[in-house]
């Protein structure tokens, strides 16, 4: 779910890029890539289970 | 011809963009090999790289919108490194298939330090920040955009059925929401 938001929002970004004014695509942008920061951080300290 | 060489920079970078989550798409699909949540967050980097060109093409050049691609390939370098190393010790067999020998995570790697290089090059452009409003953009530059937000639904998409309504998990061998997959 995490990163179907980051997608979601990303994907928001871009559409007011296009479509919409472009400092709600730079709120949409910055938003965003925070919130990768956050669950980067999220997943890079939990343990890694492979399954090899 | 410097404004012209960066709009068509802009574009190529787009297509490029969309390649290479395009790939990533077809081989998960093909290969049946689910992304895990590091794969994924390179995947929404490139998503944030795609954001500054289509700027670009729409209000017109500005030094802002190549920082934000930047800045969205440092976090996704940063997130490939740390796959890397993930990995990296002697007899590891690595996460997913190797494409040319080696893992997507180690071309992402490489992809994003590609564009964090090409985005220096386009800022020495100078001339291109002082032309007037862009005239509507050419027909190959829209079908980027749309082409871009096409992949980037496709992958939310996709994403929505991996991960289901929970976190993404840390080894998915199957879509949360759909049956027996």
């Amino acid at each position: 779910m995490d990163q179907t938001i980051l997608f979601t929002l990303f994907l928001l970004a871009m559409l007011a890029a296009w479509l919409g004014p472009r400092l709600l695509a730079a709120g949409l942008f910055g938003v965003t890539l925070v919130l990768t920061v956050a669950d980067f951080l999220h997943h890079a300290t939990s343990a890694l289970t492979l399954s090899f | 011809m410097v404004p012209q060489a960066a709009m068509l920079l802009n574009v190529l970078s787009l297509y490029a963009v969309a390649l290479v989550l395009g790939l990533g798409f077809v081989f998960q699909l093909v290969w049946h090999e689910l992304p895990c949540p590091l794969c994924l967050l390179q995947r929404v980097a490139f998503l944030g790289l795609a954001i500054g060109p289509i700027l670009n093409i729409r209000h017109g050049p500005r030094p802002s919108h190549y920082a934000m691609s930047l800045l969205a390939a440092v976090v996704g370098m940063v997130v490939a490194v740390r796959q890397v190393l993930l990995h990296i010790l002697p007899g590891d067999p690595g996460y997913g298939s190797a494409v040319a020998g080696l893992h997507y995570y180690t071309w992402a790697m490489l992809f994003f330090v590609l564009a964090i290089v090409l985005i220096a090059l386009a800022l020495l452009l100078d001339r291109q920040f002082t032309s007037a409003m862009p005239p509507r953009p050419p027909a190959l530059a829209r079908l980027a955009v749309w082409l871009v937000i096409a992949v980037a639904a496709a992958n939310t998409g996709a994403t929505l059925l991996e991960c289901g309504f929970t976190w993404c998990p840390e080894d998915p061998v199957k879509y949360e929401l759909l049956i027996n997959r």
